[in-house]
């Protein structure tokens, strides 16, 4: 069997199947790694951390190159998830999109200076999508019953 | 727990938006709801 490392655009979006329910292995391993989001979401909590208490100096220059990280890959990974067809991996895209707006304003702050306007109504959007997303999985779990996850 | 963690992420999140003098602390308790997600995850 020939299984070839799979390019970050080939990653199939997440799919909200009952945790009981039998999946086909292959699919499996095109689906993206839980690690990879949860690594994802631990590196943008402490990117925006570290942006409220550095903000000159070298840590300064790090936390606004670490907000250029996670632009950079908050705008991939949004546009990944814009490509499916499910609802909450659309809002969990347009939430990545917000997110990579505002984490490049904090980098451009951080790095050049430079100060846009936009930066707060787009945490509010990533915000708000997040919520969504949330919404969404309570009211999976609820349909899924106790045994659910 | 999963759902109700991640509201709490949201809301800590565009509450740093609104709220901007607030944002460290809104960050801290994001982080936080973050970490309790991640345990429920995990326990799955």
């Amino acid at each position: 069997m020939n299984v070839r490392p799979a390019s970050f655009f080939d990653y199939k979006p997440r799919e909200r199947v009952p945790f009981k329910q039998h999946r086909d292995p292959m699919a499996e391993l095109r689906e993206e790694n839980p690690l990879s989001s949860q690594a994802f979401e631990v590196a943008h909590m402490g990117t925006d951390i570290t942006l409220d208490y550095a903000h000159h100096g070298v840590a300064g220059m790090a936390a606004g190159g670490a907000a250029l990280g996670v632009a950079a890959v908050s705008a991939c990974w949004g546009v990944a998830r814009l490509r499916s067809s499910a609802l909450p991996d659309k809002i969990d895209g347009i939430g990545h999109l917000a997110l990579a707006g505002s984490s490049g304003m904090h980098a451009l702050e951080h790095l050049g200076g430079v100060h846009l306007p936009g930066g707060p109504a787009l945490e509010v959007v990533h915000g708000l999508a997040t919520v969504g997303l949330g919404v969404s999985e309570l009211i999976r779990a609820r349909q899924e019953g106790p045994a659910g996850p | 727990m999963v759902g109700a963690s991640e509201i709490a992420i949201g809301l800590a999140i565009a509450g740093s938006g609104v709220f901007g003098h607030l944002a460290p602390g809104l960050h801290l308790a994001a982080a936080a709801a973050l970490v309790v997600k991640e345990v429920a995850l995990n326990r799955r």
